[in-house]
């Protein structure tokens, strides 16, 4: 089959590849076959997760109302199927919950919705709905929002999570999205093998390194069921201590092009003035309301015991502790009632 | 073949050109390449953050409120890959300090057939047990891990004392759910993450 892989993946001998040896079309199908699948499934995995207890979380707006927000990575501008899926639970009937992905660039937006089924916390069944993107959108970071509409009562999210669907094997004639598909049938026996074959396997991994990995993804409630208590809308002081993942992130990074990290600050109440946040090694000055976005190198220390343990070099990516985060923080010193700038979502993307 | 963990410079594509030599080095550093992609940057990883009650005065969480007591029950998703075989979890947490309490929680691995919470058991799993796997007092957030041991497809039918949950070759790309049971211990956040094998026969 043209630009087609396997599952799992077999990976090339390397006793096979060194000098001296004669090049084989094994090797050579083996390797289109890992760029095909690097393309079609690398990636795919979770951008989004969070959790609530029981009862914290609980909607009852009966208009369509945003309540979180997250920016996640697109693997390539052909992933076009998002799988969301929500633990949640309903008091009534007809009680909707859904997901939005916006590109913010070109603007446009792509949702889908379902009915709530489970009556109680964790009663039978998770909601899953796909959101698929109708047109040709070249951004490969967009927001995520989740949207709840009651018809009466209310709804109580427990966990969300999600990923790309991946594109099965073959994959489409190319070239895609700045990747050229390997066709086995060329990488065969008595097939001539062109000099364009080593050139696009560079390009190719070039562009499969840059995809993004969710490190780290939080999101305030934006509208809830008030109370005495009530869901986070923002970042307190006690999240100096959590709001961070133990995570890999690859040697060479620095060395080489566009092998950043991107982080994402969603600010509440910004208006002028200085409001800083340390993050990732690095005190980023935010600049407007809403979403703000940072590429940065990585320059934090190695973790020694979990690079040990994970085999990988392994960082603490999040919220930094410091004196400074501290204060800009909500607290007691720092209430949301006096309308102060707060953070309401923090996106970390490595590559 | 080992998998590099790092991403190396690229030979250059001149190398490549029509009329050029093409030594062994640049066809292994392409299977390296891809090696490091397939089995180690693709890895899966889901970082779960669990939202608490805060007071709605405050809008952020300024420290640790009551302790969660009741048996709290989460059914984490996570999507696996085609290569991911070993979940290692990484859980912030604080326990009852009470030494005539039972403090434990308890993760499992099921399959989501038909988005179901019950789906059919794939481990068994695993035990904190405060006192030796949970240490500290009522106030005091401590880290649970696994650890990174790569071992063989697991027999316990009760949970096991802490270890990487194991997916059966026949459940690796499919969506997992990992059950906790938490017993008068509260989680903050709960992390997954696919375990790299540093040497995988090609």
């Amino acid at each position: 089959m043209s630009n087609s892989y396997t599952i799992p993946p077999v990976l090339v001998d390397p006793s096979r590849v060194t000098a001296g040896q004669t090049l084989r079309t094994t090797e050579i199908a083996k390797l289109g076959e890992l760029q095909n699948y690097s393309y079609g499934r690398g990636g795919c995995v979770d951008v989004v997760a969070q959790g609530w207890y029981n009862s914290v979380f609980r909607v009852s707006d009966t208009s369509k109302t945003d309540i979180c927000e997250w920016y996640i990575p697109r693997p390539s501008d052909d992933h076009n199927s998002f799988e969301f899926r929500i633990a949640c639970h309903r008091t009534a009937s007809g009680n909707k919950i859904g997901g939005r992905i916006t590109f913010p660039l070109s603007g446009n937006s792509y949702e889908a919705e379902v009915v709530i089924t489970d009556t109680n916390r964790y009663g039978s069944v998770f909601e899953e709905l796909t959101i698929g993107i109708t047109a040709d959108e070249s951004e490969l970071f967009c927001k995520l929002t989740l949207f709840v509409e009651c018809a009466s009562g209310y709804v109580e999210i427990a966990n969300v999570n999600g990923s790309w669907v991946t594109i099965g094997s073959p994959l489409d004639a190319g070239p895609l999205d700045s990747f050229t598909p390997q066709g086995i049938n060329r990488l065969g026996a008595d097939r001539p093998l062109p000099a364009r074959f080593g050139v696009n396997t560079l390009e190719n991994i070039t562009t499969l390194r840059k995809r993004g990995r969710t490190l780290l993804n939080w999101s305030g409630a934006f509208s809830f069921i008030s109370g005495n208590v009530v869901p986070a809308k923002g970042l307190g002081t006690f999240d100096l201590d959590l709001m961070y993942s133990i995570v890999s992130l690859f040697g060479g990074m620095n060395q080489i092009d566009d092998l950043d990290v991107d982080v994402f600050i969603n600010v509440e109440n910004y208006v002028s003035g200085t409001f800083e946040v340390d993050i990732f090694g690095y005190r980023l000055a935010i600049a407007q309301n809403g979403w703000n976005s940072y590429g940065l190198s990585l320059r934090l220390s190695e973790l020694e015991n979990y690079s040990r343990d994970f085999r990988q070099s392994m960082y603490q990516v999040g919220l930094m502790p410091t004196a400074r985060n501290q204060e800009i923080l909500l607290g007691d010193n720092n209430r949301i009632t006096s309308s102060p700038v707060y953070i309401k979502g923090l996106s970390i993307i490595g590559v | 073949m080992l998998i590099p963990t790092g991403f190396k410079k690229l030979p250059s594509e001149q190398g490549c050109y029509n009329n050029q030599v093409l030594f062994g080095g640049t066809v292994s550093q392409m299977a390296s390449a891809l090696a490091q992609l397939t089995h180690c940057k693709f890895l899966g990883q889901a970082h779960y953050y669990l939202g608490q009650t805060v007071f709605q005065a405050i809008g952020g969480k300024q420290g640790s409120s009551q302790l969660y007591k009741n048996v709290t029950q989460f059914n984490l998703l996570f999507q696996s890959t085609p290569v991911s075989s070993h979940l290692a979890l990484i859980i912030q947490c604080r326990s009852w300090g009470d030494p005539n309490q039972s403090c434990f929680f308890d993760v499992e691995l099921r399959n989501t057939a038909s988005n179901s919470y019950s789906g059919t058991v794939l481990d068994n799993g695993i035990r904190f047990q405060q006192g030796s796997d949970l240490t500290g007092g009522d106030f005091e957030t401590i880290t649970a891990f696994t650890g990174t041991e790569l071992i063989d497809a697991p027999t316990n039918t009760t949970p096991d004392f802490p270890r990487p949950l194991f997916i059966p070759s026949a459940n690796r790309g499919q969506l997992l759910n990992l059950r906790f049971d938490f017993n008068y211990v509260e989680a903050f956040t709960i992390h997954i993450y696919d375990l790299l094998i540093p040497e995988v026969t090609p």
